[in-house]
């Protein structure tokens, strides 16, 4: 049963609201933003961090004239300060009929609503894509929160797309890389998945992976006996004669299949967190995501 | 357990094919049960899964697919009509009692009791669980006790098994014996060589079961002397004066050495037995030789016996049973004879019977006699004419008339060679058939109650038969006038045909053998038999043919109902001797042998003992199907 609007409200209650703003996103890398903002960039600019020294020219702000440098030299030096800038927060969103099983989709929606919040109280700037049905526009400052959730909420997840395609066309929509969270149950095979993502690399965006899966594509539960099973995103079938002894196979290769994910994202430097569609959002964003280190 | 699928025995196996339907319920429900269709996620783990549960081929069937499972297999099983035997094997045990096993070697022991040892020491030998049932061979097979009994009942109905003084027909009757189906294997004991031989198969279907033969052969080679016939002879001269009688026996000498046989003849009357004569022959070995001795003439006897026995100092005679024979004295009949013929004239040459008184009328005289007139002669002779219903005294019709009611002629011939005869018949006896050379033939067609005699090419010349009792006999041949030796083969058989018109034994045949069952004519009375050791057999309509046992002299009493007042009345008490002239039997020398089969195939029938199974099963495959039938109306258990 997907939760509706109704309890994606409920989810975004003020204290959880409240929480999410102490919340940041967090990058390995520093990011040119398009606006100030609170994330150092490695543009000089008007920030708090100190980048460097540069000899005074005349016009120069003369407040930021390093005095005790020029007690040593008889030089006169300015400091440099890094810029801080806003981040570039972009939210893709599996939205292939594989997500709308057992509640995937509206947790996928839920987390990335939570952590978009989180960027847009920071003075990020998010965009959220649809992955096979549209982007949206870019959104800033918190108070546009309402306008995404009315966006987003009503959103369902069916029909299949081209990955490769889809995440071409979402990182051609951003001049400057940042952040990218890429929600997903990663039900695909190996080298489509990380052909895709690879889009993101390129594009030097850092990438959170985060999976979701549901009980049943966790632990086989519900999905034994004799029937013929018909995939939700490409139709095809196939009859399937399963027994309780296939839980155990099946957990081989499901275990398989992450770990491969794992390790293409421990070599390309990705964050991967598997999340079970059943795990609480608030939980994940307030909990898990910073003892991870997606967010601060 | 071994012993209870032992026991299990399948009637019509062709109800297997039934089973033909059990992998269609495989198929249906492997076909039914992927239908339900199910939405997943994504199939990409799930359809590498697939594979590997198809090499392991796991289906989970539901409860109710055994349920249906099991009743179709109960069903396919009652379809092969299973029924489970009794225990152990069905076993006949056939003993030979025929008069050969009652051989005894000197200082030995009989073939019978041989062969009650040799039964004895099988049954020892069975296995357990076996049920036995007792038969004996002779003069018919014939059950001793009860069916299927235990060793210890059937070793006390051995000892109570004698042989009799007949033959059997101990092949035959053992093959029909396994052919009735109640038996797994048939045990024969005899002193007879069983030849094997291989038989297909009985009367089989598609289901049938195999029943195994085991002969036990018993008894050595022994020398035995034997009478294998006897008769009477009349002889006179040729103007009928010096009237004798000779006594004929043949004797068979079954050994290597010729034996020295003292033959005594014996003369029966009502109460008493008087010796004639002895005489000692020797007798070659292995070539039976007929012995004539002359009684004499008047003899005031009626039946003779004769007995032989070894000489001092002649051969072994290991059977005593055969050395005895009877025979009836022919009667001189001093009867009347009435010649019916057209014309006057001379008695055709019948004068020259002495025995008989032949007075010569015409057809239209004849038809002026009353019943009572006409009873007065003992004989009638009907030359080229017949009357008009049948008399009821003795008659001969020579050259009846086309159109006679009595004998109906079918055609005539101008000359016919002689192509059969009935060799049995009294009247061909001391015939030479082939020589006829009948002329100016008519070929009779035998009525119901008579059969042929002698045939030529286009039916019967010569027909007996017996009516109400009276014997008629009809010739479509000139037999008259009666020339003695001048045409002997016609004169003989005028002669014959007399005889048996007018014979003491008419009624019963001619000297019947033990185990061959009397020709009583029960249609218009009944019949009291008195056997020689004085047992008493009522034989009538619907009683069962009376088969003398033991040789010897027979009282035999016609009670014949009464037309006119319908009351019954006796006639005159008759004897009749029946002799155990068995040639095969007397042979105890050279081995006899039969044909026994390996086995033979019958059908696989369950029998009273055996216990069906085909309702049990068929009923506990209607409970299964109840039972899944609720099941599936209350929708347990739940399919995964």
């Amino acid at each position: 049963m997907q939760p509706g609007p109704q309890t994606q409200y409920q989810l975004f209650t003020p204290t959880f609201f409240r929480k999410l703003q102490q919340l940041r996103i967090r990058t390995r890398r520093s990011f040119l933003g398009s606006r100030q903002g609170q994330h150092t960039s490695h543009r000089r600019g008007h920030g708090l961090e100190f980048a460097d020294y540069r000899l005074y020219a005349p016009g120069d702000d003369f407040r930021h004239i390093d005095w005790a440098v020029l007690g040593r030299t008889d030089r006169l030096y300015l400091r440099q300060f890094r810029d801080e800038q806003d981040l570039n927060v972009m939210f893709l969103i599996d939205a292939s009929a594989s997500m709308q099983f057992q509640g995937k989709f509206e947790k996928a929606k839920q987390l990335a609503l939570a952590i978009g919040y989180a960027a847009l109280a920071g003075g990020d700037t998010v965009t959220f894509s649809l992955l096979g049905q549209r982007n949206t526009q870019r959104f800033r400052g918190a108070n546009s929160f309402p306008k995404i959730l009315a966006e987003l909420g009503p959103s369902t997840a069916q029909g299949a797309f081209d990955l490769r395609a889809e995440l071409r066309a979402a990182v051609a929509r951003h001049r400057i890389p940042g952040k990218c969270f890429f929600i997903s149950d990663l039900l695909a095979p190996h080298e489509e998945l990380f052909a895709a993502i690879d889009i993101l690399r390129h594009r030097n965006f850092e990438i959170a992976l985060l999976q979701i899966l549901s009980p049943s594509e966790i632990a086989l539960d519900g999905n034994l006996g004799g029937y013929v099973a018909e995939d939700s995103e490409t139709g095809d079938r196939a009859e399937l004669l399963l027994g309780s002894s296939s839980r155990k196979e099946y957990a081989a290769l499901l275990a398989s299949h992450i770990e491969g994910v794992e390790r293409y994202c421990l070599k390309a430097g990705i964050t991967h967190i598997l999340l079970s569609s059943e795990e609480s959002v608030s939980q994940i964003v307030l909990t898990k995501l910073p003892e991870l280190g997606v967010l601060k | 357990m071994f012993g209870f699928f032992s026991a299990l025995t399948f009637s019509k196996l062709l109800g297997l094919t039934g089973a033909l339907s059990l992998p269609l319920l495989v198929l249906a429900y492997r076909k039914r049960i992927p239908q339900q269709r199910r939405p997943v996620s994504s199939l990409f783990l799930l359809r590498r899964l697939t594979k590997h549960a198809a090499q392991r081929r796991h289906i989970k069937l539901p409860l109710r697919f055994f349920l249906e499972f099991l009743a179709l297999l109960l069903l396919t099983l009652a379809l092969t009509q299973p029924y489970w035997r009794g225990g152990g094997e069905r076993i006949a045990l056939v003993v030979d009692n025929s008069m050969s096993m009652r051989a005894q070697p000197t200082g030995g022991f009989s073939r019978q009791q041989e062969a009650v040892e040799r039964s004895r020491k099988f049954l020892a030998s069975s296995g357990r669980g076996n049920s036995y049932t007792l038969f004996t061979s002779a003069p018919q097979l014939k059950q001793i006790g009860q069916s299927e009994v235990s060793t210890s009942a059937v070793e006390a109905e051995l000892a109570a098994v004698q042989p009799v003084d007949s033959g059997d027909s101990l092949a035959g009757e053992v093959r029909q014996l396994a052919l009735s189906g109640r038996f797994d294997q048939v045990i024969v004991v005899s002193d007879r060589n069983a030849e094997l031989v291989s038989e297909g198969s009985g009367n089989t279907t598609s289901s049938s079961r195999t029943v195994f033969f085991t002969p036990i052969t018993v008894g050595k080679p022994v020398a035995n002397i034997g009478l294998t016939d006897l008769r009477t002879e009349h002889t006179e001269s040729d103007d009928g004066s010096n009237p004798s009688t000779v006594a004929l026996a043949t004797i068979a000498n079954h050994g290597v050495t010729p034996t020295s046989v003292k033959l005594s003849v014996f003369g029966l009357s009502a109460a008493q037995e008087q010796l004639l004569v002895t005489k000692n022959f020797s007798v070659a070995a292995n070539k039976p030789q007929q012995l004539r001795i002359n009684l004499g003439q008047q003899l005031p006897f009626k039946f003779l016996r004769a007995e032989i026995a070894p000489s001092e100092n002649g051969g072994a005679d290991s059977l005593p049973a055969d050395n005895q024979g009877w025979t009836a004295l022919e009667k001189m009949n001093q009867g009347t004879l009435l010649l019916v013929t057209s014309g006057a004239g001379n008695l055709l040459g019948l004068e020259q019977l002495k025995h008989l008184n032949t007075t010569r009328i015409t057809p239209e005289r004849f038809a002026e006699l009353t019943p009572e007139q006409i009873k007065r002669y003992s004989l009638l002779l009907f030359h080229n004419c017949a009357p008009t219903s049948m008399p009821a005294t003795p008659s001969l019709y020579i050259l009846p008339p086309t159109g006679n009611l009595i004998f109906p002629v079918a055609a005539e011939e101008r000359t016919s060679q002689v192509t059969s005869w009935n060799g049995e018949h009294p009247i061909t006896q001391y015939l030479r058939v082939s020589l006829l050379r009948p002329a100016g033939t008519v070929v009779i067609t035998p009525p119901a109650w008579a059969q042929s005699v002698i045939n030529v090419e286009r039916g019967a010349v010569v027909v007996a038969g017996e009516y109400q009792g009276v014997r008629h006999a009809a010739v479509g041949f000139e037999l008259l006038p009666f020339e003695g030796g001048a045409t002997p083969s016609l004169s003989v058989l005028t002669l014959n045909l007399l005889a048996w018109l007018s014979s003491q034994t008419a009624a019963f045949g001619q000297t019947p053998l033990t185990g061959t069952a009397l020709t009583l004519n029960t249609r218009v009375g009944s019949w009291s038999v008195v056997s020689p050791t004085g047992e008493t057999a009522a034989v009538g309509p619907g009683t069962p043919p009376y088969t003398p046992i033991t040789p010897g002299l027979y009282q035999i009493t016609e009670r014949r109902a009464g037309l006119a007042d319908a009351t019954t009345r006796a006639v005159p008490v008759s004897s009749l001797p029946v002799n155990s002239f068995h040639p095969s039997e007397s042979d105890t020398f050279n081995p006899q042998s039969y044909e026994l089969p390996q086995s033979i195939k019958v059908p696989g029938e369950a029998t009273g003992a055996d216990l069906p199974l085909w309702f049990a099963l068929v009923v506990i495959a209607t409970i299964a199907l109840a039972v899944e039938q609720l099941f599936a109306a209350i929708g347990w258990p739940q399919e995964a």
